[in-house]
């Protein structure tokens, strides 16, 4: 049916205008599921009422809401009532979440249903969905590499069609990275914009969900409902959430995009990655924009600041995870003799995989006694300095242009072994993180092996209007909703 | 600075994580090469300049001290790996 050619908010048009029922739409996406997701593993659970709920919204007589009758994939990592909810690991594999996640049920209340749970890299510590104790996402452009992370299954489906629109979360670039490597959409938002409460937490200074799309107005619409202050969330921000969708100006004629000209001889950069940066830059001046030389002057220093702020908190944050109220439980014969210190510890090198406990360890010993000061503290002062290089570039601009990653996608197991060449991947989303601002992947050109190659726009704080505006222009110029992955 | 093995296993303990000696070699090595790539941190100047703990300022909106329904005991004890009546079954405490 040629609805399912287009975008979210085409599909919601027609579902409203009764073009196509919710019967129609989910019998749609569960084919497109059956047929795809043994190739992709995107999937980690599938809702298994899903034919009865969208019968049940047929038989309704009003249609309310922005997103009624949309069919959405979640990562794994939001709680949602009554639906498994495993972080991608064996710790959280039959865990039943008592609630669900603000941003979801905010999607919920405007007529949006959960299709499905979404795989993901292990508790979001991972940037190639490789993690997962259900195993890798493969990318649907081709099926030797990897999907990106830790939102990988999110990337993967809406790339391949299996669910119009996804949830994902980026703590280090784990919603822009994944979606670059898959062509399509998706943002980040400005920390504090979504509610971070129901969302299983990773660094909680750095952990934002957001939408991840087929297009920069469907990502518009899906952030504007989740946004908002939540009473649940202290961190969650008052700021007034604009109405992203409608005032969506596709032009950058009155826009200054900032870019740092040595990013564009850098030897970190893979050709194709440098051409479609340069390329990008080039299409966007074209198009009426002001392009300013910036200079992020701490970039490489955001790397090291990032992995040992991220896996401190990673460290606090998963010492919930010790067996007693839920997770996973080892075998004891008896409890007899046996310490709590052993229950624990039993518990959670069973139930963790072993990136995460890579990174408890790495977290537990940059805040352990004699190294907080050389390393935590230290890495929480640079912080600051690179969230002020940031705002500095925003005195001269009014969005920053950089490359998502230095490569496309590269191939399963390739980069497995050697967990610091993989983190210094993460370059050019991970400050983004650390400073709170919102930043969005928009795809931009296809490579010579036939990989998608996107582009990344951050703005200051509480400015997603400035991204959607760009990147709506630069889908114009590049009308990427026309790819399509042959699976 | 160099870690060793013996650190990386007292860090293992803080963390409730067992790891063999051999493991714990190996952990050492990574750690070593993940904290060598962060050396270059020390180059910069931080007197005078605040941690930046969370990216923008927080509102602390508080609430009356109303207790409000919450979630059931059912719900809560859903996900116990093991319970006895109303209470989570562990091994002695004390």
């Amino acid at each position: 049916m040629k609805i399912f050619n287009g975008d979210l908010v085409d599909l919601r048009d027609a579902l409203k205008t009764g073009q196509v029922s919710a019967e129609e739409v989910a019998d749609h996406y569960l084919a497109q599921i059956e047929r795809l997701n043994p190739k992709l593993n995107a999937l980690i659970s599938l809702r298994e009422d899903a034919i009865t709920c969208a019968k049940d919204l047929d038989k309704r007589t009003s249609k309310k809401g922005l997103l009624w009758g949309v069919p959405l994939g979640i990562k794994d990592l939001f709680c949602t009532k009554g639906m498994r909810t495993t972080a991608g690991s064996k710790m959280l594999r039959d865990f039943v979440s008592p609630y669900t996640a603000t941003a979801v049920s905010r999607l919920e209340a405007e007529g949006a249903w959960t299709l499905g749970k979404l795989n993901l890299d292990e508790f979001a510590m991972g940037s190639s969905n490789e993690t997962s104790f259900f195993g890798p996402v493969h990318n649907p452009w081709n099926l030797d590499r990897v999907s990106g992370g830790s939102s990988g299954g999110s990337a993967s489906a809406v790339s391949a069609g299996l669910v119009p629109g996804a949830l994902g979360t980026d703590t280090g670039g784990s919603i822009r990275q994944p979606a670059h490597f898959c062509g399509i959409v998706g943002v980040k938002p400005t920390y504090g914009r979504v509610s971070r409460f129901g969302m299983i937490a990773y660094a909680s200074s750095l952990d934002q969900g957001g939408p991840m799309t087929t297009s920069v107005r469907d990502s518009a619409l899906l952030l504007q409902v989740m946004s908002g202050h939540d009473p649940q969330d202290m961190t969650s921000s008052n700021s007034t959430v604009p109405e992203f969708s409608k005032m969506i100006r596709p032009e950058v004629k009155s826009m200054r995009l900032g870019f740092d000209p040595k990013l564009l001889n850098s030897p970190l950069l893979s050709e194709d990655v440098k051409r479609t940066f340069q390329h990008s830059i080039e299409s966007l001046e074209f198009a009426g924009a002001e392009l300013v030389e910036v200079e992020l002057k701490l970039i490489d220093k955001a790397v090291p600041v990032y992995y040992l702020i991220a896996t401190s908190e990673a460290s606090s944050n998963l010492s919930r995870f010790d067996g007693v109220r839920f997770g996973h439980r080892a075998e004891f014969d008896s409890f007899s003799g046996l310490s709590l210190d052993e229950f624990y510890s039993r518990n959670r090198t069973e139930g963790f995989g072993e990136e995460v406990r890579r990174r408890i360890l790495l977290g537990t010993f940059a805040l352990s006694s004699g190294f907080y000061d050389a390393y935590y503290l230290k890495a929480a002062k640079v912080r600051r300095l690179i969230q002020e290089d940031y705002m500095k570039c925003f005195e001269k601009c009014d969005l920053i242009l950089s490359p998502v990653s230095t490569t496309t996608a590269f191939k399963l197991g390739e980069k497995t072994q050697d967990p610091v060449e993989k983190y210094l991947n993460d370059i050019f989303t991970v400050g983004v993180n650390l400073a709170g601002l919102p930043a969005m992947t928009v795809p931009y050109s296809l490579s010579a092996n036939g990989l998608p190659c996107g582009l990344q726009l951050i703005a200051p704080p509480f400015e997603e209007q400035r991204l959607f505006n760009a990147g709506a222009c630069l889908e114009q110029i590049r009308p990427h909703q026309q790819w399509c992955p042959h699976v | 600075m160099s870690i060793t093995k013996d650190q990386v296993l007292k860090t293992a303990h803080l963390a409730r994580l067992n790891l063999a000696e051999a493991e714990a070699q190996k952990t050492a090595a990574v750690f070593n090469k993940i904290l060598d790539s962060f050396q270059n941190l020390g180059d910069i100047d931080t007197e005078n300049v605040e941690p930046l703990l969370t990216p923008h300022p927080v509102c602390l909106n508080l609430r009356e001290d109303v207790v409000k329904p919450d979630l059931t005991t059912e719900e809560v004890l859903q996900n116990a790996p093991q319970k006895t009546g109303h209470l989570f079954t562990v091994p002695p405490a004390v």
